[in-house]
């Protein structure tokens, strides 16, 4: 028993240390690691870097010529189209195509898809608000809607079901053939949108449907589109241009739902991984650009497509070998020092658990710093205690490295000797 | 004539620890009633001044909690009671006179522990309790169940604080109870540091064992103080 509370007492301490320690060493290695975003230039037929370090911003293209600040605003009008207009520089044609300020607008959709988007927790209360207004303009509706074994309404000023609004809906809903219970709903709350575009429903088959509120009443349209049972989320657009409904989130690829007829057009990125990586959508009247990247991992991926989404240009983009070899010096002194890390966040989660990591580093690094510890601890023993450790506190030491070594100093061994338990007089 | 003198020293003990906390433990219920109003009259407030609606908008769309004086309650209840309980127990190293009692140590440490946690346990119970009927006047069950999501990993931050303390009082050592007050930190903070609901969901079975451990700790730490090795 008092072993197990030893041990007890030992792994808080293991873990309490590989939470602190690794982020107060961290902090001696610079973090001034390059980022980049990229763009496609449609007048020079080629990628515009935007390179950020410490704070400051440089461009250049994509042969390395640096830009100054107007250079790549000229070189990217769609993206700087606000600024050229208020310096009064936008372009009469880009492309070959007679530059139009408006359709740039309808075809300026930004989005960004983040992993922390996925795991969030959420109420599971959506809204329903009036598609077709008129004068007033979009409003938050008074009630919200959840799905159980049918569509419930639940009034705000109340807090009740509103039966007959809900009998409504759920009828117009089993007349379409909705499969109760509902996997997955999108919704978009916000009133600060051109149009109201509804809800989309995933049914207990995956059957994607899509539910508006026009004058109060229900209109539901079930489409063809069936999802596998892996989807992990799905969010309803509201795109000036009209072109797509819906985007939908699977572990391994992001789907567009078209305007038409809700048809799933796989977005074609190569290796793109929804739950780790960032996503970047950027629309202009002539393409679409795609960037993805993970957390600190150097590398980012762009791809170019036509208006179908046929890739029409792939770049990756690696970090210069002045910060890669930095990274590398990190992760192999941190490996060296530390076997692994605790952290109870991280930028991909919104939720707080324990999450362990390694740094990185050669297994043979990480190997010759847990010697390390084993050498530190049988000294520690040798010298405090007069002794050689016992071969428990040899494996854990082996387990947790320096973390165990600095706990079994500090709380003492997890073996105490014999004559300690049994043969020492009681403290009066 | 051993059992007698057994059930006698465990009677006492229960006197003594009624003693302590019989008026010192209701300063954490007395807190918790002003935390509930506060949580009621933030709710009814915002209702009745803008609408149910403005209700529901700011707590699902903006993460208003109307709870938030909760997040520490739990923490500073902790903290109390453990120190109510063990302070006049360990000071001047009182703690000796423990190992003289005809009864086991570590089973009359724990019959301790489990008064203190049984009182954080019905404090908890009824701030639970008390804020999903609170919030469920107000909003969907949806609401109440996210609500009590989110005031769990504050509860185990207060049971987390309970055995901490009550183990750096049992410690003689200063440099070990610096030591056992900055682990516990580390724990405390990451569980009542969350800004957004539900945010410590997928962690709590793990964030759960971590304050099983604590408890599990405490009886080394009395061994070895009975054992006189620092």
């Amino acid at each position: 028993m008092m072993l197990i509370s030893r041990l007890a007492l030992a792994i808080l301490s293991v873990l309490a240390l590989a939470r602190l320690l690794p982020g107060y060493v961290g902090q001696v290695f610079p973090r001034d690691y390059e980022t980049v975003l990229i763009a496609y230039s449609a007048d020079q037929e080629g990628l515009i870097f935007k390179h950020y370090r410490s704070g400051n911003w440089s461009y250049s293209d994509e042969r390395g010529n640096p830009l100054s600040e107007d250079e790549m605003r000229a070189a990217l009008p769609f993206a700087h189209i606000h600024e050229l207009e208020r310096l009064g520089k936008l372009p009469a044609e880009v492309a070959g195509w007679r530059f139009d300020p408006e359709a740039a607008a309808r075809h300026g959709t930004r989005m960004r898809l983040m992993p922390r988007q996925l795991d969030k927790p959420d109420f599971s209360l959506y809204t329903l608000m009036e598609s077709m207004p008129g004068a007033k303009g979009l409003q938050t509706p008074p009630d919200m809607f959840r799905m159980t074994d049918r569509i419930e309404f639940i009034d705000a000023a109340s807090n009740r079901i509103d039966e007959t609004k809900s009998q409504r809906y759920s009828q117009a809903l089993a007349e379409a053939g909705f499969t109760h219970p509902a996997r997955l709903v999108g919704d978009n709350a916000s009133t600060q949108k051109a149009y109201d575009n509804g809800a989309l429903l995933v049914d207990a088959e995956g059957r994607v449907f899509h539910l508006w509120r026009v004058h109060g009443e229900p209109r539901v349209m079930r489409t063809d589109t069936v999802l596998p049972p892996s989807a992990l989320a799905i969010r309803v657009l509201q795109l000036p241009s009209r072109e797509y409904h819906g985007i939908v989130t699977l572990p391994d690829r992001v789907l567009l739902l078209d305007w038409a007829n809700h048809a799933a057009h796989r977005l074609p990125l190569d290796g793109h991984e929804p739950s780790a990586e960032s996503l970047a959508v950027e629309e202009t009247p002539l393409h679409w650009e795609f960037s993805h990247t993970g957390h600190e991992t150097g590398i980012r991926q762009f791809v170019l497509t036509d208006r179908q989404f046929e890739p029409l240009l792939r770049h990756t983009w690696h970090e210069g070998d002045a910060d890669a070899g930095k990274r590398a010096i990190r992760a192999t002194v941190m490996g060296f020092l530390f076997p692994f890390r605790l952290e109870f966040q991280i930028d991909e989660r919104t939720q707080r658990k324990p999450y362990f990591n390694t740094f990185g580093a050669p297994w043979w690094v990480t190997l010759a710093g847990i010697a390390s510890a084993l050498c530190a601890h049988i000294l520690w023993c040798r010298r405090r205690h007069d002794r050689r450790p016992h071969a428990l506190e040899l494996l854990f030491v082996l387990l947790t490295g320096c973390f165990g070594a600095i706990t079994l100093a500090v709380q003492g061994p997890l073996m105490p000797r014999h004559q300690d338990m049994t043969s020492a007089p009681l403290q009066p | 004539m051993r059992d007698m003198h057994a059930t006698m020293a465990v009677r006492g003990l229960l006197y003594k620890e009624w003693i302590k906390l019989r008026y010192l433990g209701l300063l954490p219920f007395a807190l918790l009633l002003i935390a509930l109003g506060n949580s009621f009259y933030d709710m009814h407030g915002l209702k009745s001044a803008n609408g149910g609606q403005a209700l529901w908008h700011a707590v699902i769309f903006r993460s208003h909690m109307p709870f938030e004086a909760m997040r520490y309650l739990p923490l500073f209840s902790g903290v109390w009671l453990a120190a109510a309980q063990f302070a006049s127990e360990c000071r001047n190293r009182r703690l000796r006179l423990f190992f003289h009692l005809p009864v086991n140590e570590h089973k009359a440490l724990f019959l301790i522990l489990g008064l203190g946690a049984g009182l954080l346990s019905l404090l908890i119970g009824i701030l639970c309790l008390a804020q999903v009927s609170i919030t469920g006047l107000f909003m969907p069950a949806e609401a109440a169940r996210l609500s009590i999501l989110t005031l769990a990993p504050w509860c185990l931050a207060g049971f987390i604080a309970y055995a901490a303390t009550a183990l750096i009082f049992i410690e003689t050592s200063v440099v070990r109870r610096l030591w056992h007050a900055g682990i516990a930190t580390v724990f405390v903070l990451a569980l009542i540091d969350g800004r957004s609901y539900g945010s410590h969901i997928d962690g709590l079975p793990w964030f759960g064992l971590i304050a099983v451990l604590w408890f599990v700790a405490i009886s080394n730490v009395l061994d070895r103080v009975k054992r006189g090795r620092s």
